[in-house]
């Protein structure tokens, strides 16, 4: 009888012994271990093989593994939304584009990375402010962390204005066009559709990236689209149409990338990286003849940008966290991925790599990654929900008509707010439900 | 008693033979149809527990000014599509049924060929046949002294007739197979009958082929009915649905379909309430039209008798 009370006794101190050594695996950063799965689409892992190195020699209990889902964004947001319903098979990290980044602001799938013992809150500063705010839900929790951003810009042909006799430096060029009118002005002498060159193009591109998921509400989420801004927008967009300015071509179609390669299109406004596109299979040939300037009377434009998210599914939150930390808040890696990949950093501090003043030969020499930088911690209205994408939508319905058959400004404006209104209306009622209880 | 015993036995085999395919139809058939209509009556994004809404999905969808211009441009390529389809493969399965045309089944063969090519693919390529600046349509048209058409752009109201050229290629074959098979069916006798009692050519056509083939052409005009009210890809792809943000239905929502729709609100908006709503709205009115059109012609058919 004592002897097994002896034994018990024994077994229980030496359990007790054990647990605070299995607490202090999980508390300090190297010693963090275990597997860490990431959905993605490329070129993700190009980028999470360039980090690779530095993480492994910073957490080498920790094992990344990736799967690059096909179909690109819409295909791992279905993967990742066919396994969070199904409730299991997700995986601990998944990469969310900024147009998926609403619906999934609306589940509760995700772990809030300020929560203990993420505390993801020190890094609020670090980040672009309008990043921040797309990663965080209606009701104040961060259930993603921010990767890269697309500050946007207007990407212009060398050439072509160098034919019309209009300063094709950046520098001069910006100062040249500083308002929307000064841009058809030069745009009138660069504008030679006999010749097959259009100055933009399509007249869309104006209006689209003012309202490139953002700007659709208030921060009280009433519609808020009816303004002098929308009216300016559309107006100059329908004189570039009407003055016959713009080559009507749809992006990402057949004829949009020939019409780009062949140089019959001067202006397109868009992220910065359609830098890279152009480079590696847009227009390969045409190295030196592009240049950048910032958007006119509004330069804090962007299209575009990623997140990594944990899942709740995930068994190991703080391997993933750490992976998830290592990639988007350290400057060297966030570095090391704009080298490899073109990805813009959303970390501020990454910034002030000698990196970002390089000359960029394709554009002429031009430090475009600055000038970028630059656009991003612009000033400017940047109000975000997670109802943008769908706004957006139903936004790009109605310019499209108004500028396809020449319709009246008011008219337009009109029906952008019923659109969105009518798409958005029951997601609506869900947010405010969650900001109120906030 | 013994002999209900064995049958009973033999039912007990019948059934467990049936029974994975009736396990896979009642999970993969039934089930969905009825939690879709479960759905339709509440908010949900996919993930986490439905919350019921009663009826204002169905509310929503009348009050969305795009769900009645779905449903004029569904219509729209359903109606002009099969006055080219129906009656058309129906004539050339007549031509080709009568003694003058040999090697009916190379025929046969060609007009089939486009069902067995991919929706998808041959979609993708008719977006570069038609497009505005360098597509081969209107490079023919330059030829013929026509000024390009923008197929896709403008109000929008060309995308329907490209719709409408692709959804006819691919299913006239399919549709003349069918009258073809039916039309080999009607007995040369009775040809031989009316010829005698001096009927040309238009009148056999019209007091004895098509009376004969009356089933066949219910039989078609249904089935076609209900495919064509759900025409999806031909319109997805035509109007952006691979490229980029496409906005569904392109240039002023040309080629919007209930179809579309549905996806538009299930997957690009994670609305799937709002989906199955507008899904069981198509459902209801494909069954409606259905009973109408097969009351309207078999009411004709007592008629005739009388």
């Amino acid at each position: 009888m004592k002897k097994a009370l002896c034994l018990t006794a024994a077994i229980i101190i030496a359990a007790l012994l054990l647990i605070p050594a299995t607490a202090f695996a999980g508390d300090t950063g190297s010693s963090v271990t275990g597997k860490v799965t990431v959905w993605a689409w490329p070129s993700a892992d190009k980028a999470f093989d360039s980090i690779m190195p530095g993480f492994k020699a910073k957490y080498p209990g920790i094992d990344v593994s990736w799967e690059m889902k096909p179909g690109q964004a819409g295909g791992t947001r279905d993967a990742l939304q066919a396994a969070l319903a199904a409730g299991s098979g997700a995986p601990d990290v998944s990469l969310i584009e900024v147009n998926d980044i609403g619906t999934f602001a609306l589940t509760d799938a995700f772990v809030n990375l300020l929560d203990k013992p993420y505390n993801a809150g020190k890094y609020k500063k670090d980040f672009v402010g309008y990043k921040w705010d797309l990663a965080l839900s209606p009701d104040g929790k961060l259930f993603a962390f921010p990767w890269d951003i697309g500050p946007a810009s207007i990407f212009y042909r060398r050439d072509l204005l160098d034919k019309a006799g209009v300063p094709s430096d950046p520098a001069k060029l910006a100062k040249l066009i500083r308002t929307w009118d000064d841009y058809i002005q030069v745009g009138k002498k660069v504008n030679d559709p006999k010749n097959q060159v259009w100055w933009i193009d399509n007249a869309r591109g104006v209006p689209y990236i003012y309202y490139s998921h953002k700007n659709f509400f208030d921060r009280k989420m009433n519609v808020a689209v009816d303004n002098p801004m929308t009216r300016r927008v559309l107006a100059i967009a329908q004189k570039l149409r009407n003055d016959g300015m713009d080559a009507k071509s749809s992006a990402w179609t057949d004829e949009w990338y020939t019409m780009l390669n062949q140089g019959k299109i001067a202006t397109t406004i868009s992220g910065c990286w359609f830098g890279g596109f152009l480079k590696s299979w847009i227009a390969k040939d045409t190295g030196g003849k592009w240049g950048i300037i910032p958007v006119p009377e509004q330069p804090l434009q962007n299209w575009g940008g990623s997140f990594l998210a944990v899942t709740k599914q995930s068994t190991n939150p703080e391997g993933a966290w750490k992976f998830v930390e290592y990639l988007c808040a350290d400057a060297k890696a966030q570095n090391m991925i704009m080298k490899t990949v073109d990805y813009f950093p959303a970390l501020i501090p990454a910034w002030k790599d000698a990196l970002y003043d390089q000359p960029d030969p394709f554009f002429g020499g031009q430090k475009t990654r600055r000038l970028w930088a630059d656009i991003a911690s612009s000033q400017g209205p940047f109000v975000v929900t997670p109802l943008d994408a769908v706004a957006e939508s139903a936004f790009n319905v109605e310019l499209d008509k108004f500028l396809d058959q020449n319709l009246d400004i008011p008219g337009t404006v009109k029906a952008m707010v019923d659109a969105i209104d009518t798409k958005t209306q029951a997601d609506r009622k869900v947010v405010l439900h969650l900001m109120g209880n906030n | 008693m013994r002999r209900g015993k064995i049958q009973a036995g033999r039912s007990a085999v019948a059934y467990l033979y049936l029974a994975p395919f009736i396990v896979l139809f009642l999970s993969f058939g039934i089930f969905p149809i009825l939690y879709s209509l479960f759905l339709s009556f509440t908010y949900w994004k996919g993930i986490g527990a439905p919350i019921f809404v009663f009826l204002d999905n169905y509310i929503a969808t009348i009050r969305d000014p795009t769900f009645f211009k779905a449903l004029y441009n569904t219509a729209y390529i359903w109606v002009f599509a099969h006055i080219l389809i129906l009656p058309g493969g129906f004539l050339i399965a007549y031509v080709l049924n009568t003694a003058y045309v040999r090697k009916k089944n190379l025929y046969q063969a060609l007009l089939f060929t486009p069902m067995v090519t991919s929706t998808i693919a041959v979609s993708i390529v008719f977006t570069t046949l038609f497009g505005e600046k360098y597509g081969m349509i209107n490079f023919l048209l330059g030829g013929l002294g026509v000024s390009p058409v923008a197929w896709f752009h403008g109000t929008g109201s060309m995308i329907k007739p490209v719709i409408i050229i692709l959804f006819v290629w691919k299913w006239i074959g399919w549709n003349c197979v069918i009258y073809f098979a039916g039309m080999q069916g009607i007995d040369r006798e009775l040809y031989e009958c009316a010829e005698v009692e001096g009927a040309n050519k238009r009148d056999i056509l019209r007091f004895v082929t098509v009376p004969l083939m009356r089933p066949i052409i219910l039989y078609t005009l249904i089935l076609s009915f209900i495919g064509g009210m759900q025409i999806f890809d031909e319109a997805y792809i035509l109007t952006g649905g691979g490229q980029g943000a496409g906005y569904l239905g392109g240039s002023n929502q040309g080629g919007l379909t209930i179809a579309l729709l549905i996806y538009e609100a299930g997957f690009r908006r994670g609305a799937f309430g709002q989906a199955s709503a507008i899904a069981y709205f198509l459902m209801i009115i494909i069954i409606l039209l259905s009973i109408f059109s097969f009351r309207f012609l078999t009411e004709r058919r007592e008629s005739a008798r009388a």
